[in-house]
């Protein structure tokens, strides 16, 4: 069929069918998401309780952000988040991964296992861990406290100082299976050709990993790597259900900070500039990522 | 050192397998011991499966509600969810995958950048709009919202599906007077099963757990589902009560630990595509 000669209105005509198809998705996408976002940005210029009439202050609400301290806290705590999580998730996930690959015995418990803590709600986990971790009568400080090391017993969450790190400890219990699966389909679809001609040159074991099996995955660690981080910045559940971003504000990141904002203090035009920023971030890596993932893509092909 | 190296690594994975498997164990025994016995001593065994805990956190929501109320309310959100968005991924999904309608690289380029919208930064606007549609207290807000979310990516999996359908079967079906509708019925719905599950796959452990806009949006005790009506109750007086703690636990995880146990091998295959994501 020559596309060229006709009209856009009859090639448009003619594919009706397939714009009924997308019509669906396409007003749930703009009436949900798009206009959302796009309304996000405007009330991030008005300061709004959200019942009142809203009071146009231009850029005060990020003017403000920059002398908010809860907020740098928040920012922070969510790149040291951010940066444990990825690291521990990828070195672990890579380490199960070649561990299941090689088959090393008990491989088929480790894949099973290691990815149950990933099908059960960030809510049971949460609330699970704060009582694992409760210093008088939950289990880790009484573990403690059996082995002789009771100078390291802790009030996990209660602790300024601990918290974050407590709830960080859960996060890479709970994704690590995860991270573990996605660095599997790579390492699986190296050939067994390539294994062979390894151990006929008299590889050993570190070396296969670090020589052979791991620059193979390069690309795929990255992108996996991407992913964490991006999953990293969304971060609420598992922070809001242990410690509401307590005690005081010690463990807050920016989603359970914009949460506070909007819902405890009813700052809407206040909440929705730190929703914009976390958009822009996220927006930001996401596009690195999506370029690295492309990139794979080709060189699988 | 080629021995100590595998020491090494056989060490972390029986530590990783007890520090993975421990919690669960205690979160189950302990279900069962009275709140006496976890008190004295966290680490005994129970001394018999007593559903004391379990009967007394099903009805002791309080408020004329049990948990099975949120059961209820999370699998309606989930199914009417589901049932939403894998509709509207497949066909919206099955146009991208076999037509070049003037527009499609835009709405494919347009999915790929929603992907990177944290829904976070959506929270205050969509609170707003469903106060003004009055769909605040009602599951089909949660439907729509949660199907929206999913969709950009939902939309890519069914795509790369039907994309990979050879011309030359859609041609055979148009060859025997199949028109654009009847390609879709009989070469493209037979072959969505496998998209299908997968996107249901990929979305079912998120929309059952959802839990931010859940509970800025469900603020009725009784429509509150599963995740958020926990979480809502750890805080009171029942809450600070292990054994029924963890009994409601437990009973919240089933659904999903069920899930795996049956679909092992296809939820590990669905996982594993999640590096697209």
């Amino acid at each position: 069929m020559n596309t060229h000669n006709m009209s856009v209105s009859r090639r448009i005509w003619q594919h009706r069918m397939a714009y009924l198809f997308v019509l669906p998705s396409l007003v749930l996408l703009i009436a949900f998401m798009l206009v959302p976002l796009i309304r996000t940005f405007q009330i991030s210029l008005y300061r709004w309780d959200g019942l009142l009439s809203p009071v146009y202050v231009g850029f005060d609400n990020f003017q403000r952000l920059v002398g908010d301290k809860v907020f740098w806290m928040s920012l922070k705590n969510n790149l040291i988040f951010l940066v444990i999580v990825t690291g521990a998730t990828v070195v672990l996930g890579f380490l199960f991964a070649v561990v299941i690959e090689r088959r090393f015995k008990g491989w088929k418990i480790y894949k099973f296992t290691f990815y149950v803590p990933a099908m059960i709600s960030m809510a049971v986990v949460g609330m699970l861990f704060q009582k694992i971790l409760e210093p008088s009568y939950g289990i880790l400080n009484s573990f403690l406290g059996f082995v002789g090391l009771e100078s390291l017993q802790s009030a996990w969450l209660g602790d300024p100082d601990l918290a974050l790190y407590s709830v960080i400890a859960v996060t890479i219990w709970q994704y690590s299976g995860f991270t573990m699966l996605l660095f599997l389909s790579g390492v699986e679809g190296i050939s067994p050709e390539v294994h062979d001609a390894a151990t006929i040159d008299g590889v050993t074991g570190v070396q296969r990993v670090t020589r052979i099996i791991f620059p193979l995955v390069k690309r795929l660690a990255l992108v996996i790597t991407m992913l964490q981080i991006i999953f990293s910045f969304k971060v609420f559940d598992i922070v809001y259900v242990m410690t509401r971003g307590g005690p005081g504000d010690a463990s807050q990141v920016l989603g359970t900070y914009l949460y506070k904002q909007a819902f405890s203090d009813y700052q809407f035009g206040y909440a929705s500039s730190i929703g914009f920023l976390m958009a822009i971030l996220v927006f930001g890596f996401t596009l690195v990522y999506l370029y690295f993932s492309k990139l794979s893509e080709q060189e699988a092909e | 050192m080629h021995k100590i190296g595998k020491g090494i690594v056989y060490l972390v994975l029986a530590l990783w397998t007890l520090l993975v498997i421990y919690p669960l164990a205690y979160m189950l025994l302990s279900s069962f011991k009275s709140d006496a016995e976890n008190m004295a001593n966290p680490w005994s065994l129970p001394t018999g499966i007593d559903f004391a805990n379990y009967s007394a956190a099903w009805n002791g929501v309080g408020q004329n509600l049990t948990l099975g109320t949120y059961f209820a309310n999370s699998l309606i959100v989930t199914g009417g969810t589901l049932l939403l968005l894998t509709l509207a991924s497949l066909l919206a999904g099955y146009a991208l995958g076999r037509f070049k309608f003037p527009g499609h690289k835009l709405f494919y380029k347009f999915n790929f950048a929603l992907i990177a919208v944290p829904v976070h930064a959506l929270l205050v606007p969509v609170y707003e709009y469903m106060t003004r549609l009055s769909l605040v207290n009602n599951h089909l807000g949660l439907v729509l919202i949660y199907a929206a979310f999913q969709l950009p990516f939902s939309i890519i999996i069914m795509r790369s599906y039907f994309e990979a359908i050879p011309k030359a079967i859609e041609e055979a079906a148009r060859l025997d007077g199949c028109s654009e509708w009847g390609v879709f019925r009989h070469v493209g719905l037979p072959a969505a099963r496998g998209p299908i599950a997968t996107v249901i796959i990929v979305n079912v452990v998120s929309i059952w757990s959802e839990l931010m806009f859940a509970s800025v949006l469900l603020t009725n005790p009784e429509k509150r589902t599963l995740p958020l009506g926990i979480v809502q109750f750890s805080g009171t007086q029942f809450g600070a009560t292990v054994g029924l703690l963890l009994a409601t636990l437990v009973m919240s995880a089933i659904p999903l630990l069920l899930l795996y146990f049956v679909f092992q091998k296809q939820i590990v295959k669905g996982a594993m595509l999640g590096a697209v994501k």
